[in-house]
């Protein structure tokens, strides 16, 4: 029997180079334009809808800022963001075959709909998970991941990728404080096992404690 | 489910490997470097590149992986560590300054083709 000669070729290549590349020219294209990018990352419900709808009234008009909102399905996010009167772009990824998380490509087809020369400041809100959106860069430049104080503080060991490549945590919903056993040491002794250098900000959308820091590390993000 | 992406993704980056004349001929089998700080689980990947590769030129590519630990360099004192649990600190100096040079791979290493 003869056997063919199988032949081991070496290949160093990303697998996801496509979405590196496309991100990296989604990067460019913000840097052109002198747009701060922020990808908000957080479990369904952690509150990034009602956050951007306390900061984005605190920014206005000063900032420009604009809203690219991902779901599964609706646009509940746009309908209550249209409210703050800025540019908002609602993706919902069903038509994606209900993908867990955002792309650099999808990104892409959504800064079509908006004028980047009217933006300094872009926020995408991710979809809902804490496991997939962490792992696809969308040439933001910077991740914030949020928690709420209902979720729990054992939440960065359990999902440790997306808060280790947060470059901002927020916690959220700290109006809740008093009517749970929550240990916010314990939380951000937690964050330190996974990312011992983020910055941590507690906040409340619903009665803005801790705005006023959280829309301060926004004014200082690089464009 | 994010490993049908990612699965996709490959099967995307072989074409384009075969396109540009990496190689020729009928591939066997794709190894993987797939770190252990990457939101990725071998076993899901391997099955969703299956179903993806089902009736295509793929359908008998058999895929391999590699796991790859953390390994992080220290920026105080420059030691070198594994990390084989959460919580990245020096094993020599106990610094949490820590710069992470492995674990976060997900790359194609080696094709083997016939």
């Amino acid at each position: 029997m003869v056997r063919s000669k199988s032949r081991n070729i070496p290949v160093v290549r990303r697998i996801l180079a496509a979405n590196d590349r496309v991100a990296e020219e989604n990067r460019s294209l913000f840097a052109e334009h002198g747009i701060a990018v922020v990808n908000l990352i957080s479990s369904p419900g952690a509150g990034k809808t009602s956050l951007l709808e306390r900061s984005l009234p605190l920014l206005g008009p000063q900032t420009r800022s604009a809203v690219i909102a991902g779901d599964i399905a609706t646009t509940r996010d746009a309908d209550r963001l249209a409210a703050c009167e800025v540019p908002v772009v609602q993706i919902t990824t069903e038509s994606f075959g209900g993908s867990c998380h955002l792309e650099a490509s999808t990104i892409r087809q959504a800064l079509e709909a908006l004028d980047l020369a009217a933006i300094d400041l872009l926020f995408v809100e991710n979809v809902g998970n804490l496991v997939c959106p962490a792992e696809f860069d969308l040439g933001e430049g910077a991740k914030v991941a949020l928690l709420s104080v209902t979720e729990g503080e054992d939440k960065p060991l359990k999902y440790p990728l997306a808060f280790q490549q947060a470059d901002l945590v927020l916690v959220t919903k700290l109006d809740l404080l008093p009517h749970l056993r929550f240990d916010m040491q314990a939380l951000r002794a937690n964050l330190q096992r996974v990312n011992p250098p983020v910055p941590v900000l507690e906040l409340s959308s619903q009665t803005g404690e801790g705005m006023e820091d959280w829309t301060a590390w926004l004014g200082a993000l690089p464009p | 489910m994010h490993e049908a992406a990612i699965a996709q993704s490959l099967i995307e980056e072989l074409g384009r490997l075969r396109d540009e004349g990496v190689f020729e001929g009928r591939l066997q089998s794709v190894r993987l470097r797939v770190g252990r700080l990457t939101a990725v689980v071998p076993d899901y990947l391997e099955f969703m590149f299956q179903v993806l590769c089902e009736g295509t030129d793929l359908e008998d590519v058999r895929l391999a992986m590699t796991e790859v630990e953390p390994r992080g360099r220290c920026l105080t004192c420059g030691v070198e560590s594994r990390f084989d649990e959460l919580g990245f600190l020096c094993t020599a100096c106990g610094s949490a300054d820590i710069e992470l040079i492995a674990g976060r791979e997900l790359l194609i290493e080696s094709l083997e083709v016939e």
